[in-house]
């Protein structure tokens, strides 16, 4: 009788290194230690920043965490160039951006790669100290899928050296850190593929060769290899395995004490986890009276999240290829901001957590360079328009925005030093409740023969169920006043019972919030808030996206609860309904341009585009950056107040885009945008016109 | 040095006013303290950084709301503040303004005191002169420089005059000057001296506390009477873009003027005897010459 000897597909853990893993599991010991001592250090660096309540709503967090995890995580959505999110509605949206494709291919196959080469490892010592699985079949499967990822990786990692060094995109400003983190990635894979090659020349490739087939990367090397002598295939086994191994956990140990950008492994996930449950567009509030300093002037000023923030970065630059002051020349660029503000936290940290106290660290002989001033210019604090764009574009939720108003609240609130135009803007809300000193317009001269109810006349009252909240630019600059009157007209026609608070209306503050004069904010939010409940004002429409977006969703933090709507969703809802009809035909080319306040910050991109594609006549054009991927105008931000920098300006920069979609007419919903649009158009004499959403509805009724 | 400054509390002028039935509309005005008089304060704050040991106090006659205002001027380093006010002041021109400023700056120690040249309401400019003449002080109008002596005893001042002309003014101290704009820009208040502000003491004084009597102040002790109020003329419109057609020296005319006003009446031409005829005829009927 023979007996036929089966073998069974596997491999031997710790094959030919003798004391291998005792002196593994010595070394990664050592490694995991310095990793958790080095994470510690940086999380005391953290703490240096004020306190933040970041674990609220913790439920929704881990949801949120989760689903981002899928999504970006494992999906890669956004890195692919999908820009997606929630729209009016609840509707996706979504814009394929193909620029990102190449470097979101090439970090997925490092990503997906090296998560599979590790899930690949562990999967072997469960099997090898747990219940033996890692045999036969499922072993083939196991080595050809690691074997083809580890390959991936290398693919990843050559896409990534010539995007870097080759095609050097302008996001990228490439350091040693860079080429070391992607030469570490590559030569720990590497020595892995060979450890494999010299197994298998010496075992399979001999023995069981069709075993070697399920082991692609590792059956080349081997064939290289099989020249070589049994004996000298077994040594150089073992050496590389040796080198395999000090390379990986050197690799650990170098990451954790240079913090190299590789920590954004586990720093970014942190602060995807962390990150601002609020509305898009609301700022954070001061309590002004209870506060030490006002603003934020030097590094551990901020928030212990904000710091975390400037960790989480990757150097990725997607904000900087976003950012219209950066694309329009100006000095401000939201990736050199992080990064800048990173820097000093290198700086400042040690000195920092050495001194007993941070008032002592305060003292002169903590100087260093200061914030404001050294490590960022004046000039690229006041360029930033507040868009969005940056934060849109941002794969790990760093937040730009609050960072540079905590830094202008500094200069405003504590320096007094605010740009000229802009400090009349200030002074001329605080005497006259509106930014536009100079207006030969009242409040009410807008309205005068329209007929329309003002709150202030008692009689008035029973006949109100909306508030018309009018804002200071649409009631008082001449352009935006005819806004106004074709909001009231369409109302009007519409049969709607709406009021306006005419003389009693306020500047909503949003221009003072922007600006950095938090003080101001809080003394108009308040007082509008106790007018309007003194009315029992529960609903609001408004066309200005930038009372919306205060009224709705920043006045929730001094009380204010009210129900708010922009007159693009309003007039949609009113022609679906049948309320308002178009019966002309008039045809005009329309491009739409998306207001950065009603667009990225609030998720408003529907209705307007809505109210368009149900006009017969209009031809609409879409520009190549819109919906969440829009090019501001240049008004927020305070911008309307601030002088022009150098480079082109950027309200010209984006009617060079309207321009190129061939229409004749921008349609947009602010009043901002159009005075900016407008301006462009005066001094480019470009033959377009910018018409608000609601002027070419009443055009077409 | 101790420093006085006067501050008038006035409907901004760059409100949208409208004059209706004679008198000024008084709906969603806003009121400011009169930039002139914030010029006044900067100027005090400053030369009492310069000078320290003193405090800067401002005296306005306002009513109660007026208080805002005096808080802004308190966060821009002012160190006090006094209303006066009574119902009996309503009413009080330029004299009577002035006597009841007097009235309270008396028991005021001061080396100088500031107002402003003129308020944006009335301007009159006539306030700061009347107040000096109460006070048997030098008066020195229209500053735009001011600097005080090494011995603290004298201030010259820099004055404007029409077409860019400046005369130099030595004056010895006490005195009051009135300030024009561009002699400095008032700074824009950091945060935390608005909140020391609020905590700067306002004191309010009434006709008794001030010792005066009813008709001294007010209208009954007013030398001087609104008449009525008119709208500007031409009527604030906004600018528009004249014919084309018209020569260069006609459209300047008709922007500076915002709009056209035809003048009634004919051009004579024709004979001396004739012109001058239905020229007396003319003046007559506009009553700018006696009827003969």
């Amino acid at each position: 009788m023979e007996i036929e000897r089966i073998m069974i597909p596997s491999r031997e853990i710790f094959w030919n290194v003798p004391f291998g893993a005792v002196f593994l599991y010595a070394l990664a010991v050592i490694t995991v230690g310095i990793f958790v001592y080095a994470m510690y250090r940086r999380y005391q660096w953290w703490r240096l920043g004020r306190p933040d309540n970041r674990f609220d709503h913790l439920g929704r967090r881990v949801r949120a965490f989760i689903v981002t995890g899928i999504v970006d995580g494992i999906l890669h959505r956004r890195f692919f160039g999908v820009v997606a999110g929630r729209g009016q509605s609840n509707r996706s949206v979504k814009n394929f951006l193909p620029g990102e494709l190449y470097p979101g291919v090439a970090h997925f196959l490092i990503f997906s790669g090296c998560i599979v080469l590790l899930l690949g490892a562990f999967l072997d010592f469960i099997s090898h100290y747990f219940f033996d699985f890692m045999h036969g079949g499922f072993y083939l499967g196991y080595s050809v899928v690691v074997d083809a990822f580890g390959i991936l990786v290398l693919i990843g990692v050559v896409m990534a050296i010539v995007r870097r060094y080759i095609l050097k995109p302008d996001r990228l400003n490439n350091t040693a850190g860079d080429l070391i983190a992607l030469i570490l990635i590559a030569v720990v894979v590497f020595t892995g593929f060979l450890v494999e090659g010299f197994r298998i020349a010496a075992t399979e490739l001999k023995v069981a060769p069709d075993w070697a087939l399920w082991s692609p990367g590792g059956l080349i090397l081997a064939r290289a290899f099989s020249g070589m002598s049994q004996a000298a295939q077994l040594t150089s086994h073992q050496v590389i395995w040796w080198l395999h191994t000090l390379i990986s956990l050197g690799a650990v140990v170098y990451v954790a004490l240079y913090w190299n950008k590789l920590w954004h492994i586990l720093v970014s996930p942190i602060n995807v986890f962390f990150r601002s449950l609020e509305p898009k567009g609301a700022l954070v509030p001061v309590n002004l009276e209870a506060a030490d300093t006002f603003g934020v002037s030097r590094v551990e000023d901020f928030s212990w999240k904000q710091l975390l923030d400037l960790d989480a970065c990757t150097s990725c630059g997607r904000c900087q290829d976003n950012c219209p002051a950066y694309l329009s020349g100006k000095s401000l660029n939201p990736q050199k901001v992080v990064q800048d503000l990173k820097a000093s936290l290198v700086e400042r940290a040690p000195g920092l957590l050495k001194s007993k106290s941070k008032a002592e660290a305060a003292g002169p002989g903590n100087a260093g360079r200061a914030l404001i001033g050294d490590v960022l210019l004046e000039d690229e604090i006041w360029g930033c328009t507040t868009c969005y764009a940056c934060q849109e574009a941002c794969p790990v939720w760093v937040e730009h925005i609050d960072k540079i108003i905590d830094m202008r609240r500094n200069l405003v609130l504590e320096r007094a030093s605010i740009p000229e135009m802009a400090e009349r803007a200030l002074t001329s809300i605080e005497d006259l409740g509106h930014p536009w000193r100079g207006t030969a317009l009242s409040r009410e001269d807008w309205a005068e023969g329209l007929d329309i109810n003002v709150l202030a006349d008692e009689n008035n009252r029973s006949d109100v169920d909306i508030l018309f909240w009018v804002g200071c630019t649409e009631a008082l600059a001449e352009r935006g006043v005819r806004v106004a009157q074709a909001v009231a007209r369409l109302l009007k026609l519409a049969g709607i019972r709406f009021g306006i608070l005419g003389f009693e209306e306020s500047c909503c503050g949003e221009p003072a919030r922007r600006l950095g004069n938090e003080y101001l904010f809080q003394i108009q939010a308040r007082k509008n808030i106790e007018l309007m409940n003194s009315y029992s004002i529960k609903k609001i429409v408004t066309a200005c996206p930038h009372c919306y977006n205060t009224i709705k969703n920043e006045y929730a933090q001094f009380g204010g609860d009210f129900e708010v709507v922009h007159h693009t969703e309003f007039i949609a809802s009113l022609l679906k309904e049948g309320r308002l009809s178009i019966t002309r035909d008039t045809r005009s080319v329309v491009t739409y341009h998306d207001p950065c306040y009603l667009g990225r910050h609030n998720d408003i991109y529907e209705p307007p585009r809505q109210i368009l594609s149900s006009t017969p006549g209009v031809t609409m054009v879409e520009m190549e950056k819109n919906k969440r991927g829009s090019f501001c105008c240049g008004g927020g931000g305070g911008h309307m107040w601030l002088e022009r920098g150098p480079g082109q300006q950027i309200n010209e920069v984006r009617l060079e885009q309207a321009v190129e979609t061939g229409a004749d007419i921008i349609a947009t919903a602010c009043p901002w945008c159009i005075d900016m649009l407008e301006d462009g158009i005066r001094a480019t004499k470009e033959p377009l016109s910018v018409l608000d959403i609601a002027e070419l509805v009443e055009m077409q009724i | 040095m101790n420093i006085v400054v006067c501050v008038k509390w006035v409907i901004s002028a760059d409100n949208a006013i409208k004059v209706e039935n004679g008198t000024i509309s008084d709906r969603g005005l806003y009121y400011v303290v009169n930039p002139h008089d914030l010029i006044a304060v900067e100027e005090a704050v400053r030369l009492n950084e310069l000078h320290p040991g003193g405090e800067v106090v401002l005296v306005c006659l306002g009513p109660p709301s007026a208080e805002g205002g005096l808080r802004r001027c308190l966060a821009m380093g002012a160190d006090k503040g006094v209303i006066l006010w009574d119902t009996a002041f309503e009413g009080s021109d330029s004299y009577a303004t002035a006597l009841v400023l007097a009235a309270a700056i008396r028991n005021l120690s001061y080396d100088l005191v500031l107002c402003g040249q003129k308020a944006a309401d009335l301007e009159s400019g006539q306030v700061g002169a009347i107040l000096a003449e109460l006070l048997n002080m030098p008066v020195v109008s229209a500053a735009i420089k001011t600097d005080i002596t090494a011995e603290n005893d004298k201030v010259i001042v820099h004055r404007k005059l029409p077409r860019g002309n400046r005369e130099v003014v030595e004056t010895s101290l006490p005195a009051l000057l009135t300030v024009e704009t561009g002699l400095n820009k008032p700074r824009y208040p950091n945060l935390r001296a608005v909140f020391a502000a609020q905590r700067k003491e306002i004191t309010e004084y009434n006709l008794g506390a001030l010792d005066l009597n009813p008709e001294q102040v007010g209208t009954r002790g007013a030398k001087t009477r609104i008449v009525a109020h008119l709208p500007p003329r031409p009527k604030p419109k906004k600018l528009f873009t004249p014919d084309s057609s018209l020569s260069a020296a006609e459209r300047m005319r008709l922007v500076i003027t915002g709009g056209v006003t035809q003048k009634e009446g004919s051009l004579l031409e024709g004979k001396p005897d004739y012109i001058a005829s239905n020229l007396v005829r003319f003046l007559s009927e506009q009553k700018l010459i006696p009827d003969k």
